[in-house]
């Protein structure tokens, strides 16, 4: 069938996008003025030592030759060893992808659920106060950055009320046994109900500081949606049939109104992953974000490159499930 | 004396408040509909037909207003509750609609669209209908119904898809069915063959049909009587035999010379000189005289009331 041969094609598309990209991070980032050897050993050395430095670390061979090192280590699993910790990079990556993961799937969750939700609200009562609020809500949430938004959130419910912790994942001195590395999960599968709150209470900010941007623009997108499928025949027909209101809204209407929704929840992916990077700098949340920051900091190259292979090979997979959501909602995709 | 109608319309009115107009798309309209009898409604487009029949199911949109009375088994629907409201449509009373291609929901199979209507009216579920569904795609001419209802709406052709409307329209086995133009978008032997589906089920299930079209050829295939709409009023009303053998309107005799007809072939088929009045700017006296070659002094500032001739209602001053 088409779908299966489509998913197949998009496979072997992934092998080149992900080489694509290792080249290019790496170009820019041997572009960036600075090397770790400057940096790790200052100015005043030996040129033995640096030399010695460099040989250990392949940076005295050109440039193709080192990404070909990397490259053909990496088609075999191996990322290298963090020129800073001296661990395996795959480790240090592992360590902190649980709480990058958890940082973005809360917040997607957020921005799809209400996103939806306030988007199917202001559509079915367009041109009243509860539509008006919408709008002007996603209007502003566009607008605002995330660094402002997530400054403005510690100021107000941290400082002032003082509800909610700054920074961190966890309390000093609360602890969870460690399965996931997903907190909230790790929490609920020992049924520690205190250190579930707490880890809840240290994502709250984060989460939706990251996820406003998202949250705002699928109000839009799921509204307009929804104004243009409710004007359709076939929702006449439905209610001529009978079917209650809120089921022509919620069935009816939103499975078509999703299929562009859909595409937009897509591409809002890519830019979460790109606001966790802010988000964890605002929030000190020891993630991936923080990770890559510290990397090109120090020019860490073998941790970046691994960072963004993992992150490239991350958002081929999302989309690809995204198409496979796509037939799902629209049999004119699947039997094509 | 006691009324025999199942559907009794009464002055009714319907205008639209947009932002810079208001426009008066019905105008006092009275109609009735028996049981197992066919009411034909012609008019050309623009004149109402469509709103009349939508405001009977209570599916205008908000900004509609509607007055006067819609008696429905000594109900008046037009104060039920939404609520009540939805437990008659699909059920009770039935619409079919001009648009096969656009009326089926696309990411719903047929199973699921026509098991719906069991479920909301019927109380049943799922496995339980799957015999009945089968059957009624069966009675409406649909060929391998098992495997059909699996498909989705993209899958079937525009004659299929308003068979399946059919199905769904008669499956509660209504009082009343309500077609807007069911043919109008198919081509003509599907559409002959639609039309004798809707006269057997109507024959078998005793329904009330209320055809609606601007096709007088139509209307003499299926109605025992026939409304002439123009510009929301009724201008003509009368059995459907009166109306081809002794139009009385000006307007109706316009519309009998549309109907194409095999004996004159070469000639190119007459049309009515002008257009509908647009209903935000109704002209003063008759609404037709603009357009009329019978026209009187007083046509264009007198509006003509309703008169009966002969048992048949009219309205023109030539009567
Ligand atoms: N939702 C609406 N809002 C405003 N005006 C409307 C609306 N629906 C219909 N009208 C107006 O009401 C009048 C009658 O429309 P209606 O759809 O009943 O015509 P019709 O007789 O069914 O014509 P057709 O043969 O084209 O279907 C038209 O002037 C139209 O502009
Ligand atoms: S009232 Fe006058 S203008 Fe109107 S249809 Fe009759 S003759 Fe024609
Ligand atoms: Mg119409």
């Amino acid at each position: 069938m088409a779908l299966y041969k489509y998913f197949i094609k998009r496979l072997a598309l992934t092998l080149p996008t992900l080489i694509g990209v290792s080249i290019i991070v790496f170009l820019l980032i041997h572009m960036i003025p600075g090397d770790p050897v400057d940096i790790m050993l200052g100015d005043r050395v030996t040129d033995a030592a640096r030399l010695a430095l460099e040989e250990r670390l392949g940076l005295n061979q050109p440039l193709h030759i080192q990404y070909w090192n990397w490259f053909s280590n990496a088609i075999r699993g191996d990322f290298g060893i963090s020129i800073r910790s001296n661990q395996p990079v795959i480790e240090e990556i592992m360590s902190r992808l649980p709480a990058t993961v958890e940082l973005t799937v809360v917040a997607l969750l957020i921005a799809v659920i209400f996103g939806i939700l306030f988007g199917v609200s202001a559509a079915r009562y367009r041109n009243t106060p509860i539509d008006y609020s919408m709008i002007g809500f996603s209007l502003l949430g566009v607008s605002i950055p995330i660094f402002w938004l997530g400054m403005m959130l510690i100021f107000f419910f941290s400082v002032m009320l003082g509800w909610l912790p700054v920074s961190g994942r966890l309390a000093m001195g609360t602890a969870i046994p460690q399965v996931t590395g997903l907190y909230l999960v790790d929490a609920l599968i020992s049924g520690k109900i205190g250190a579930f709150w707490d880890a809840l209470k240290h994502l709250a900010l984060p989460a939706f500081s990251l996820a406003t941007v998202s949250l705002a623009l699928i109000v839009r997108v799921t509204r307009s949606s929804m104004l243009d499928i409710l004007s359709e025949d076939y929702i006449r027909t439905a209610r001529a049939k009978g079917v209650h209101e809120s089921k022509v809204i919620y069935t009816h209407a939103l499975k078509n109104a999703m299929i562009p929704v859909v595409t937009v929840i897509g591409l809002q992916l890519a830019k979460l992953m790109g606001g966790a990077i802010l988000t964890e700098t605002v929030f000190s949340w020891p993630g991936i974000g923080r990770l890559i920051i510290t990397a090109i900091g120090v020019r860490d190259y073998p941790v970046v490159q691994g960072v963004v292979f993992f992150v490239a090979f991350a958002f081929i997979a999302i989309n690809i499930v995204v198409d496979l959501f796509y037939a799902y909602l629209d049999p004119r995709i699947r039997y094509d | 004396m006691p009324d025999l109608s199942l559907l009794k319309v009464n002055n009714l009115k319907i205008e639209f408040a947009t932002d810079r107009s208001k426009i008066l798309a019905v105008d006092g309209i009275d109609i009735s509909l028996k049981r197992g009898k066919t009411l034909g409604l012609v008019g050309e487009s623009g004149c109402g037909k469509s709103v009349t029949a939508l405001a009977i199911m209570g599916l205008l949109p908000r900004h509609a207003s509607i007055s006067g009375e819609v008696f429905f088994k000594e109900r008046d629907l037009l104060k039920l509750k939404n609520k009540d409201m939805a437990k008659i449509r699909g059920n009770q009373i039935s619409m079919i609609f001009q648009e096969p291609m656009t009326s089926l929901n696309p990411v719903f199979n047929i199973e699921y669209q026509m098991a719906e209507v069991f479920k909301l009216h019927r109380g049943k579920s799922g496995k339980e209908v799957r015999p009945e569904i089968v059957d009624l795609l069966r009675t409406v001419g649909i060929p391998n119904p098992e495997r059909r209802m699996k498909d989705f709406p993209h899958q079937l052709s525009g004659g299929m898809r308003q068979r399946v409307m059919i199905a769904i329209a008669m499956a509660c086995e209504p009082d009343i069915l309500i077609a807007d133009e069911p043919t109008t978008a198919l081509d003509v032997t599907i559409q002959a063959q639609i039309l004798e589906l809707m006269n057997e089920l109507q024959r078998v299930h005793d329904t009330g049909l209320l055809m609606i079209t601007h096709d007088l050829g139509v209307i003499a295939q299926v109605a025992e009587k026939v409304v002439v709409m123009y510009a929301g009023h009724i201008m003509e009303y009368s059995g459907v035999k009166e109306i081809f053998s002794d139009p009385l309107h000006p307007y109706t005799r316009g519309l009998l010379k549309t109907i194409p007809r095999i004996s004159r072939k070469t000639k190119r088929l007459e049309e009515i000189k002008g257009t509908v009045p647009h209903m935000s700017n109704v002209p003063p006296g008759c609404r037709f005289h603009d357009r009329c070659s019978e026209r009187l002094a007083r046509c264009s500032k007198e509006t003509p009331p309703v008169s009966q001739v002969n048992g048949r209602t009219v309205r023109c001053w030539l009567y």
